[in-house]
């Protein structure tokens, strides 16, 4: 019976070559889709699983009260990591885990290249798992001098040679020696390297890291196996109170790492959202893809209506014509799946490059087998249920007395498919252009502060100490306007404090200050407006050394009336105000405007040079010749500035093109389903059509009749989108303190473009039938 | 073979109460060729399909082959039905994506008869239609005859103890007509037991009895006597 059931699906499928094609397109673009992103999602859920023992590892952490709430911090202060491990004896290992350096001058033989470099511990190698291909992980960070680097530094330093001993030379001043090679770090892991040093190193370097205010690195632990984590974590709530401060108000704890990924360290969602959201939009889209082999199976149930009553009238039983039809959609979802492997294979390329992802598909792993399986099966059987039961069930004396016609519920079952497929089109569109649009508003934001034709330099040691002379050289320059130099990039400025006071000051009152420092051409290179007071004194800048710049948010906390001349403490040090400047984003402007102030620059980490419009190159050659005359051991590192502020955006771009791929494709297949079923209504109406044609409708009329039915849907289908879209929309924005006001336009634009979309997909069939001969039409019927 | 007392089917809609058969008094015995006549609507089909156990009486009792079928359930009434009864249709209703050949081994593959006797059983009935040349072929490269001769094969080939053709010959010509007229009459000849609903006079001679519906109610009995019937088998209401 088996082989009987297959055979009639598979001449099914062969005879009725126009549907199958709708059917199994349909399915393997959804099934792709899905694939592609549940590979994602499956990516996302397993980071830093690949580690031995995972569910022991933690990030430790700690809570800091500002204003009387807790906030969970990634940054410790150095002597934590020791002093929890020596005092908990749950905790097995530990380790500090930082960045030496981002643009560090990595030579070796002449080659020199900038490279990110980070610190560890000993403990390092016996918390994670990062395999060595060459070196012992039990001493590898023994040395102050070492260095370990990841196999895929190796070959690009050292080709194919073995780099266990060779010496490497950073930022022209300290040499190490390789002791180790890491197998490459695998895509999924929170921790990333291609350099590793000894954290003693660091430590060494900057003594001054030695305290318990400073909160400068991050850390991780193993717990002893056994260990309950609930009664560590409150034994560490009080660790700083016990050990450290008895009015600390910070509160040590252990995050797991299996969580970092996701979420934040308080537990607040992060990653996960996106992930939930790309695992909601992959089921929607198959769903879209099920709804039209439900559609048009349902719809073409009239033409298998005399085999279901022939077949119950000479035996068959309600269950084996349902395991027929349960078979023959998954027989086709298996078609349907081995088509959507192709084609998650052709297009990973694409979907990496959009995910900023290197997402291998390993057919070796049953991971991979097992969402093919999952995918295969569920939609096979949401795809094959309804219409299995809905053939199963025809009365076989109607069927073969010819009297059997598809029902009234059916149709409207297929239109509430095709409704439901459009509600989720039209919700996806929408919100995704609503997305859209955000972005775009926060990447052209006017954040305060010009930044269009600036260029940023990286200022090394070198340079810091000519500082006044390389700015002074360039200022000369034709190429270029106006120079500055700070401790930040004026956009991203993440060193706050909330020790600073002043006078008429609430004591309960702490706000998070952000302290930029700056120098005196600060204001002229970004163009900062003053609403009162001064500049820093361009003529003798000494003089201003204990006065602060803030800004109008500031001004407001402290007071309402002027602020010029007024002090605020803070470090042990008086300030005082000397001028006002309009609010400008110090941070980036996914977050609220911060208060801020800015203190005169000594220590600057960034040069920015405002060139004359139209002369970008020329002015890149002019500062790479002014810098390399005072630094000649280190390559430029420069950057655009407006180029650095779109880059912040890349993830969210990243997700908008998914999300708006994945709109395009829900679109596409929603509109197979409707194609289909727009040449089966036409294939129905023959007869009407015909007797419509001699009774005198023109074509347009007749492709009016037809367009109607569907337009219908669309109408209906995007007046349920709508509401559903501005909740779902509201909610996304609140994380949002800049945003755009809700685009209603959006609905309309939407709605009609799906209502084109759906014109042209019915309208071929309609003219196609509206054309024919109608005697043709009236001798076929 | 089949015996009705005082059946009744009813079809009810949201408005209408239709009576398609009132008080049907009615026996059929073993190796009969009975034939069911009358005009469009009298309810001849829808007794042939209580008597197909296709569909369950409203009212009445149905005893088919020492079974009181009138309250069989779906289930009860499949298995019956398999194993006894052969359906010959006017529309043939062969399966378009089965071949000749599987067409006539479906009812023997839902009896899950095996495969080796299937193949020895359909040839053999191809053969007595004269069709076993065409046995690879579909139905839509088939004349109407040659059609309905395959669904005459497929009738029988399980050996059913009942054939029951609707209107068998209704999209049929003259000759080809007559050939499927001549298999069924060498059919019961051969001992089955076979009901026809047809409009044809010249079909319903070839029966032994000819059964005159009208109404929803048996108006006539012309017995030819071909094999005896009992006196009181048919009552006139």
């Amino acid at each position: 019976m088996f082989f009987n059931n297959l055979k009639i699906a598979y001449r099914n499928l062969i005879r009725n070559k126009g549907y199958s094609f709708i059917n199994i397109s349909g399915l393997a673009i959804g099934m792709a889709c899905t694939i592609l992103l549940l590979l994602w999602v499956n990516h996302e859920l397993n980071f830093n699983n690949f580690h031995k023992e995972v569910d022991r590892i933690y990030q430790v952490a700690n809570y800091q009260t500002w204003n009387g709430t807790k906030n969970a911090m990634p940054n410790l202060p150095t002597p934590l990591i020791d002093a929890i491990k020596e005092k908990y004896p749950e905790i097995e290992y530990a380790t500090h885990y930082n960045a030496w350096g981002e643009n560090l001058l990595v030579e070796y033989k002449g080659k020199k290249q900038y490279e990110n470099i980070k610190s560890a511990d000993p403990d390092f190698f016996k918390i994670f798992n990062f395999p060595l291909i060459y070196g012992n992980m039990e001493t590898c960070l023994n040395d102050i001098n070492s260095l370990i680097i990841s196999e895929k530094a190796a070959k690009r330093i050292f080709g194919e040679e073995n780099p266990i001993g060779k010496i490497v030379n950073v930022d022209n001043r300290q040499p190490l020696v390789i002791t180790a090679v890491t197998e490459n770090i695998p895509s999924n892991s929170s921790i990333k390297f291609d350099f590793l040093i000894p954290f003693e190193m660091m430590r060494k370097q900057n003594p001054y890291s030695e305290n318990w205010s400073s909160h400068n690195y991050f850390g991780y632990a193993k717990i002893a196996k056994g260990t309950d984590i609930t009664s560590l974590n409150k034994k560490l709530d009080q660790f700083y109170i016990d050990h450290v401060d008895k009015e600390s108000e910070k509160y040590a704890f252990l995050f797991p790492i299996t969580k970092v990924h996701l979420y934040n360290l308080d537990g607040n969602p992060t990653k996960i959202t996106q992930v939930k959201m790309f695992f909601m939009i992959a089921i929607f889209i198959l769903i879209i893809a099920c709804f039209n082999f439900m559609n048009l199976s349902t719809a073409r149930a009239a033409k298998r209506a005399k085999e279901i009553g022939l077949k119950k009238a000479i035996g068959a039983t309600y269950t084996q014509l349902i395991k027929q039809f349960m078979g023959e959609s998954l027989l086709i979802t298996i078609v349907a799946a081995n088509f959507a492997i192709i084609l998650s294979h052709l297009f990973l390329p694409q979907f990496n490059l959009l995910m900023s992802r290197q997402l291998v598909i390993d057919y070796s792993s049953l991971e991979f087998w097992l969402i093919i399986f999952a995918v295969t099966i569920f939609t096979g059987l949401v795809a094959g249920a309804y219409p299995a039961f809905y053939l199963s069930s025809f009365n076989p004396i109607m069927v073969l007395k010819g009297t059997f016609s598809g029902g009234k519920g059916s149709n409207r079952f297929r239109r509430t498919l095709v409704v439901i497929q459009f509600i989720l089109a039209s919700t996806l569109l929408i919100s995704t252009l609503t997305i859209v649009l955000q972005t775009k508003y926060l990447a052209n934001m006017d954040v305060g502060l010009n930044k269009d034709n600036v260029i940023s330099v990286n200022v090394n040691q070198q340079m810091r100490d000519k500082i006044e002379t390389i700015k002074n050289e360039l200022s000369s320059s034709y190429l270029i306007e106006n120079v500055s130099y700070s401790s930040h990039i004026p956009y991203t400025v993440f060193s706050n404090g909330w020790g600073e006071n002043w006078e008429g000051k609430d004591p309960n009152f702490h706000p998070l200050i952000t302290y930029p420092y700056v120098d005196v051409d600060f204001f002229d290179v970004f163009k900062i407006k003053f609403i009162k007071g001064r500049p820093f004194n361009v003529d003798n800048p000494a003089a201003d050394s204990s006065c602060v710049i803030i800004n109008e948010k500031l001004a407001k906390m402290i007071s309402k009336e002027s602020v010029l001349d007024k002090m605020i403490h803070s470090n042990s040090e008086d300030l005082r105000i000397i001028g006002v400047v309009k609010d400008y984003h110090c941070t980036p402007n996914t977050r609220k405007l911060q208060p801020f102030m800015l203190r005169l620059c000594h220590d600057p980490n960034y040069l920015f040079i405002r060139y004359a419009e139209g002369n970008s190159m020329k002015a890149v050659h002019e500062i790479e010749r002014i810098c390399s005359k005072y630094n000649p051991d280190f390559p430029l590192i420069y950057q655009f500035l407006d180029d650095n502020y779109n880059n912040m955006y890349e993830n969210q771009r990243a997700t908008v093109s998914t999300l708006l791929y994945a709109s395009i494709f829900a679109i596409i297949v929603s509109c197979l389903g409707l194609f289909g079923l727009a040449s089966f209504n036409a294939e129905e109406r023959t007869k009407e059509i015909g007797v419509r044609k001699v009774l005198g409708a023109s074509m347009q009329q007749l492709i009016i009749i037809f367009s109607k039915d569907f337009s219908k849907w669309i109408v209906i289908a995007s007046l349920i989108s709508w509401p559903i879209t501005y909740f779902a929309m509201e909610q996304w924005f609140v994380n949002y303190p800049f945003r755009i006001d809700f685009p209603f336009w959006l609905f309309l634009a939407v709605f009609i473009l799906l209502l084109m979309i759906a014109i042209i997909t019915v309208g071929y069939q309609s003219w196609k039938s509206a054309t024919q001969n109608p005697i043709k039409s009236l001798k076929y019927e | 073979m089949i015996k009705t007392e005082n059946l009744c089917k009813t079809f009810r809609t949201e408005e209408v109460e239709t009576s398609a058969l009132s008080n049907v008094n009615l026996e059929i015995k073993k190796g009969e060729f009975v034939a069911i006549m009358g005009p469009s609507g009298c309810g001849k089909s829808t007794l042939l399909n209580i008597i197909g156990l296709l569909d369950n009486p409203s009212q009445g009792n149905f005893r088919f082959i020492e079974n009181e079928v009138s309250h069989y359930s779906e289930k009860q009434r499949t298995k019956l039905r398999k194993e006894n009864i052969g359906f010959v249709f006017q529309s043939f209703n062969l399966i378009d994506e089965l071949s000749v050949y599987e067409n006539v081994e479906l009812p023997l593959i839902y009896q899950k008869v095996p495969a080796v006797e299937r193949k020895l059983k359909v040839n053999e009935v191809l053969k007595r239609v004269q069709i076993e040349n065409r046995s690879k072929h579909f139905p839509q490269q088939l004349s109407g005859g040659q059609q309905q001769r395959v669904a005459i094969a497929r009738a029988v080939v399980a050996n059913p103890n009942l054939i029951l053709a609707d209107e068998p010959t209704g999209n049929l010509d003259s000759a080809n007509g007559n050939e499927v007229m001549n298999l069924l009459s060498q059919l019961n000849d051969e001992g089955t037991t076979i009901v026809m609903v047809t409009h044809s006079s010249s079909d319903a001679e070839r029966a032994s009895r000819i059964i005159q519906l009208f109404d929803g109610q048996i108006v006539s009995e012309n017995n030819k006597s071909k094999i005896a019937t009992p006196a009181n088998a048919v009552s006139f209401l």
